[in-house]
């Protein structure tokens, strides 16, 4: 091996200013811009009185209350704050299919990469959701056969993007 | 005197110093088998202004405990903290300090 590997982002600071550079193939961040556009409908669903609230959101909007005597605390935040929180993940989505759309190899500044970090997660969880994903699960079982095989792919992928991309905001 | 510097020390909130009338709500996250262990120290970090072990710390109780309390505070400050756990994505919760 000549080559040493590059890791899929990476941080590299110039005097002083820190830039980020997405290292994945088209091919790649096409999936990626794929499923934030999959998770964008699914987002946009949940503003429809008509459809119901699909449970693979339940994760992205947990009770903000533990107790179940705060019923009418819990109302009067999901009532302020949801509508809050998904134009929040819109803002972000939309953050990140903006850089892939641009097609230029243009580096990445910290708010979008958290905007990358955060949407990253958010599909995550929504797969992982789907997988009904827990903590028994051995990441080697065999894939094949699996009506999910696809989905745990991807899972896979994206797990292994975010370790990266955490990696790359701890080393500035 | 030593002749290098010590590294900074990073201020812990104490959550043990402060009168309890002055937190009444405490903000718990929960174990999920979903969000990375990497990831979930560094929003400890990134939101609160952990030290790297004491996110680490907070992180680890989260996974073999089931939970962990990562700020305390009135009831407006708990849910602005809740609301950007749930950005990130985390399992989070408040309830009142008893």
């Amino acid at each position: 091996m000549t080559r040493r590997f590059k890791p899929p982002i990476f941080a590299t600071t110039k005097k002083g200013v820190t830039t980020w550079s997405l290292n994945i193939g088209e091919d790649e961040q096409a999936v990626v811009a794929d499923l934030l556009g999959q998770l964008r409908t699914l987002l946009a669903s949940d503003d429809d009185p008509d459809v119901p609230t699909s449970p693979l959101l339940d994760r992205l909007f947990p009770n903000a209350y533990t107790a179940e005597e705060d019923a009418e605390k819990e109302a009067e935040y999901q009532r302020l704050m949801r509508e809050e929180l998904v134009a929040s993940r819109l803002h972000q989505i939309e953050a990140v299919a903006t850089y892939i759309a641009s097609g230029e190899e243009q580096t990445l500044d910290e708010s979008q990469v958290i905007a990358l970090m955060q949407s990253v997660n958010a599909v995550r969880v929504v797969l992982g959701t789907m997988l009904d994903v827990s903590d028994d699960d051995d990441p080697d079982d065999d894939l094949d056969d699996d009506e999910y095989e696809i989905e745990r792919r991807l899972y896979a992928f994206l797990s292994w993007l975010l370790e990266w991309i955490v990696r790359s905001l701890r080393s500035t | 005197m030593p002749t290098t510097l010590e590294p900074a020390q990073v201020q812990e909130p104490d959550l043990d110093d402060v009168p309890a009338s002055d937190r009444p709500w405490i903000v718990l996250v929960w174990n999920d088998p979903i969000n990375l262990m990497s990831y979930v120290t560094h929003v400890f970090q990134k939101l609160f202004g952990y030290s790297l072990e004491k996110a680490t710390e907070l992180m680890m109780d989260v996974h073999e405990k089931g939970r962990a309390v990562v700020a305390s505070g009135s009831r407006e400050e708990a849910e602005m903290h809740v609301f950007r756990l749930h950005e990130h994505t985390l399992w989070a919760t408040m309830e009142h300090d008893e």
